[in-house]
């Protein structure tokens, strides 16, 4: 056989680029071995096959040998059934990661373990009551005054839990919509991730056209989808639009390769388009899918969606007002005397019938808040779903039961400051003439300067105060009707003590005091206090319970995935060993291809000499 | 499975994080005493030892209250056996009036003594704790009683529940009227009569006896962790009413008709004012004073005088009975205090260890929970170091 005299030097020097971009490869893993979403590289290569065997310097084609390595592709290392997993496992902790948050929040207000709070103010007004039950004290001014502190100290408590519960319902639709504030909300940062996936989907496909495998944007994509699985659940898909992109001469999406004069020189896959869609539930209880992202259909932003957010909420006049994600303003719900009735609404995406292309249809979905206990449209998961949870539901009402939001416990609150409003009132003018004066009542709606005794279904604990009559010094605590018999001077601060101690439920019938409607669920008012910081202990136990085992498999799952697709020191050192080996068995070959020929051209036709 | 370093790095960080926080929380078990920090830990134990907390509170108020009431009963029953004594030294007087004295000066004096000791009982009547007075009944800030200066007229100024203007009850002690005067009786009878008017001038709710019975019904119940507060009738009376002591009826026995139109025994109220210790001295003292003004009458006789004062030494061993009971009923009262104190101190005794039980932590185990974490988190920090030292770079040439 009669070989190209060079051919082993082409051999040698594929062997060595090859080695050299590997090395080059092993930098670019361990330069990015931190950085986050980077997926390993690798050479992909083959040998090279012996192509052209027809020579007239040939003898025969049998044994025949190859012209070394060939680099075919740097690739990533990536497994998308654990992409698929992650991002299934994250909107799980996303949602308890984001509950979690909301419940702490409130633990501020309802949690009394390290504070003397709301639970304790009743307790120091029954300190005072069993004081004030005392010969000498009943009438006195000081204590009468004392009495009244306690209580402005109770009610000030209520007012104060009251804000911050509306502060913190306000900073969920905040952490929904950041319009005006300086970190941008949900809804700004899917929309975001919506727009920059729908750009890479062209950048990636429109670079893989080119020739360049776009790697470093596909991470930047499979990161930015990661975060979008953390806010609602989402399904992504890799396909061939080949009803949009047109299909190639054989009937397949390919990519072909064509010389000057139009042949087909060489051909691969086409590239592969992105779909994202979102998972959920409709107002039916059918699961459903909403395109978020579709691959590169269109121009600009015709292939990705847009979420927005609406409020509504009442003013104090009574009329409804309604702030939107376009608004300028940050929203603001301080004075609104109704909950908020958040919406979000998923539009814009215009979708293609694939047997069909000219038929298009834009798919909106809307996410209403929900009335009357009905259940609308919903995610499974998600952060997302964790802040419309809390604003949406009350933990009571059926259909929306499963979940005590913010409104939970602001009726909570507002139960008890009215039913303690109230049973003081009657309490208080009971003890009056005949029992009769009805101007004699202790506690009112501090906003509603023509408040009445018998307007106490108005009190909240927003607004529940102590009544001017009391501040001004018109009313007392009753000091006993004198015209009944056997009176007694401390006989209504006996009946103040009793109802502290009493427990609600339906109201309460005693031999002294007979109270309808009011229902603290079988408790006194210190206890149903006690009963709805445990109630919220409970929620946040078994919300961080949930989160632990959601992060520690989220963690599992990561660290699969880290196992394809993370840098190995290691691994990159030993890589690092193997390929300068073979750089230098190249180069060694190379000496000795050199060699060879040196002993042909010098040291060959010298015989005798 | 590849054992990357992105993910040995997040490992040990979220391994050493873990290992610091519980640290920290034994940290903080060690010195706050307490088991968990926040409802969310346990909430269980949260519900629990807020619902014990809540009733520690009422205990130690109920046992700062009970010392006061117990020294203001130990008032009113040093007020009452004051009264008692001075109503046994007076029969004593009256004993000497009745017996040994044969002319005036002696009478006179002993006639002065007698007049100091009605003065006496009313100052009794009059005892203050922590300025309020003992025996007001509801109205604490009225000095409720004076007599004038001949012993006579006995005034009880009161304030009714819920009123402002107080009602000023006089008692005037003299001979009753002659009801017959074609029949007179035998010998000379005292007794009371009742008058009453608003401190304002204001016309009165009521006659004057119904008005003192009305006083004479007030109670004090308090409570005080003895009773129920769902029925007051359990609860302990601290009242005393001063009119109640001088005639011995409780408020219950008022409450019950004693005194009013129903009274068991068909007595009026005046019938037992006019038993009353104040009542008794004070007719013997105008018994005397009605015969010395007979000094130097033809044919002086003091058989009526004898007769009053025999008669009144019979009804003052009577009324000494009487007002002894109210200072034992007041003495049993202390009694119960006192048991109810022992009770408080006991439950407080309890609450507190069961408030140790579900939410103190175990010093000893929070202790040594501590040096465990101490460890775990100084072994962790080690690995740490290990972690950053070694990779197959270290060992290349």
């Amino acid at each position: 056989m009669v070989r190209a005299t060079f051919a082993g030097y082409t051999t040698a020097l594929s062997a060595l680029q090859a080695n050299q971009k590997r090395l080059d490869i092993a930098g670019q893993n361990l330069s990015n071995m931190n950085t986050p979403g980077y997926t390993r590289q690798q050479l992909k290569v083959s040998s090279v096959n012996y192509t052209n065997p027809i020579s007239h310097y040939m003898n025969d084609t049998q044994a025949v040998v190859g012209y070394g390595v060939s680099m075919d592709a740097v690739t990533q290392i990536r497994d998308p059934y654990l992409d698929a997993q992650y991002r299934n496992q994250i909107q799980k902790s996303g949602y308890t990661d984001s509950m979690q948050t909301a419940l702490d929040r409130l633990s501020k207000i309802f949690d009394e373990s390290q504070i003397t709070g709301i639970r304790n103010a009743f307790n120091d007004i029954q300190t005072t009551l069993t004081n004030m039950q005392d010969l000498g004290k009943v009438g006195d001014a000081i204590y009468d005054s004392e009495l009244r502190n306690r209580m402005q100290a109770l009610t000030n408590l209520l007012n104060n839990a009251s804000r911050d519960l509306t502060t913190a319902e306000q900073d969920e639709l905040r952490k929904l919509d950041g319009t005006g504030v300086n970190e941008m909300g949900d809804v700004q940062n899917i929309n975001n991730i919506l727009q920059q996936v729908g750009k890479l989907n062209r950048e990636i496909k429109n670079g893989q056209i080119a020739g360049m495998d776009c790697l470093e944007l596909m991470d930047e994509r499979n990161l930015l989808l990661d975060e979008l699985a953390s806010y609602i659940p989402i399904e992504v898909t890799y396909y061939k639009d080949a009803a949009h992109d047109g299909i190639g001469p054989n009937g397949k999406a390919e990519e072909y390769y064509l010389d000057g004069h139009g042949n087909v020189v060489g051909r691969r896959d086409w590239p592969d388009d992105l779909r994202v869609e979102m998972v959920y539930t409709d107002a039916q209880g059918v699961t459903q899918k909403l395109t978020l992202v579709e691959g590169t259909r269109g121009t600009d932003h015709d292939n990705y969606g847009q979420l927005e957010m609406s409020v509504t909420t009442t003013n104090k006049d009574g009329k409804p007002s309604t702030w939107n994600s376009g608004d300028k303003t940050a929203i603001n719900i301080m004075d609104s005397t109704t909950p908020p009735e958040v919406s979000l609404k998923f539009t814009g995406l215009t979708t293609y019938d694939p047997t069909d292309p000219t038929a298009q249809t834009t798919s909106d979905v809307e996410f209403l808040h929900p009335t009357n206990g009905a259940a609308n449209a919903h995610f499974a998961d998600g952060s997302v779903q964790a802040s419309l949870d809390m604003l949406w539901k009350n933990g009571e009402t059926a259909g929306i039961a499963d979940v005590r939001g913010y409104e939970f416990y602001r009726n909570q609150l507002d139960t008890l400051a009215q039913a303690f409003a109230k049973v003081m009132n009657q309490i208080n003018v009971q003890g009056t003439a005949n029992g009769a004066d009805k101007t004699q009542f202790l506690l009112a709606n501090k906003d509603n300067p023509n408040f009445t005794y018998d307007d106490f279904d108005e009190i909240t604990a927003a607004n529940i105060g102590i009544s001017q009559g009391w501040i001004n010094g018109s009313v007392h605590v009753s000091t006993t009707d004198s015209t009944s018999t056997n009176a007694n001077n401390n006989d209504t601060i006996l009946r103040m003590l009793e109802a502290m101690q009493a427990s609600y439920s339906n109201g309460y019938h005693g031999k002294y005091i007979d109270i309808d409607d009011v229902d603290l669920k079988n408790n006194s008012f210190a206890e149903y206090m006690n009963y709805t910081s445990t109630i919220m202990a409970n929620d946040s136990y078994t919300n961080a319970q949930k989160l632990k085992t959601n992060v520690t498999v989220l963690n599992g799952i990561q660290n699969s995935r880290d196992s394809v697709s993370g840098v190995s020191l290691d691994e990159e050192a030993s890589n690092m060993m193997m390929y300068i080996s073979a750089y230098n068995a190249a180069s060694r070959l190379m000496t000795t291809l050199d060699e060879a020929l040196n002993t042909l051209i010098n040291n060959t036709g010298l015989v005798g000499r | 499975m590849r054992v990357t370093n992105t993910a040995t790095y997040r490992n040990f960080t979220t391994g050493a994080n873990n290992v610091h926080a519980r640290l920290i929380k034994s940290y903080n078990k060690v010195s706050s005493g307490e088991a968990y920090e926040s409802a969310a830990d346990s909430p269980l134990s949260y519900y629990n030892s807020r619902k014990i907390d809540s009733q520690y509170q009422d205990v130690i108020t109920k046992q700062a209250l009970i010392k006061d009431v117990q020294n203001r009963i130990y008032q009113q029953e040093l007020g009452a056996r004051d009264i008692q004594s001075i109503l046994s030294k007076a029969k004593d007087q009256v004993i000497y009036a009745n017996t040994d004295t044969t002319n005036d000066t002696p009478l006179l004096s002993l006639r002065d003594d007698l007049l100091q000791k009605q003065h006496e009982i009313v100052d009794a009547l009059n005892a203050q704790y922590q300025n309020f007075y003992v025996f007001g009944g509801n109205d604490i800030s009225t000095p409720p009683f004076s007599l004038s200066g001949d012993g006579k007229t006995l005034t009880f100024t009161h304030t009714f529940p819920g009123e402002e203007k107080a009602t000023i009850f006089e008692m005037t002690l003299g001979e009753k009227p002659v009801a017959d005067p074609n029949n007179p009786p035998e010998h000379t009878e005292y007794g009371y009569t009742l008058t009453a008017k608003s401190s304002d001038g204001s016309p009165l709710n009521g006659d004057p006896e119904e008005l003192l019975l009305k006083a004479m019904k007030e109670q004090g119940r308090i409570d005080i962790g003895y009773g129920s507060i769902r029925d007051h009738d359990t609860l302990l009376d601290t009242f005393t009413g001063g009119i109640n002591v001088l005639t011995g009826l409780t408020s219950d026995a008022v409450r019950g008709g004693a005194g009013g139109p129903n009274d068991p025994d068909g007595k009026s109220i005046i019938d037992y004012l006019n038993e009353s210790p104040l009542a008794l001295i004070g007719r013997s003292v105008q018994a005397i004073d009605k015969y010395v003004e007979t000094a130097g009458d033809t044919g002086r006789d003091r058989s009526e005088l004898n007769h009053l004062l025999s008669a009144t030494i019979t009804d003052m061993v009577t009324t000494e009975h009487r007002v002894s009971a109210v200072y034992s009923d007041l003495g049993n009262k202390y009694r119960l205090l006192d048991d109810t104190a022992d009770k408080l101190s006991l439950e407080k005794n309890n609450l507190t260890q069961q408030y140790t039980d579900v939410w103190g932590a175990d010093p000893y185990e929070s202790i040594v929970e501590m040096y465990n974490s101490q460890q775990a988190y100084n072994a962790a920090l080690k690995v740490g170091t290990n972690l950053m030292s070694s990779s197959l770079f270290d060992f290349m040439s």
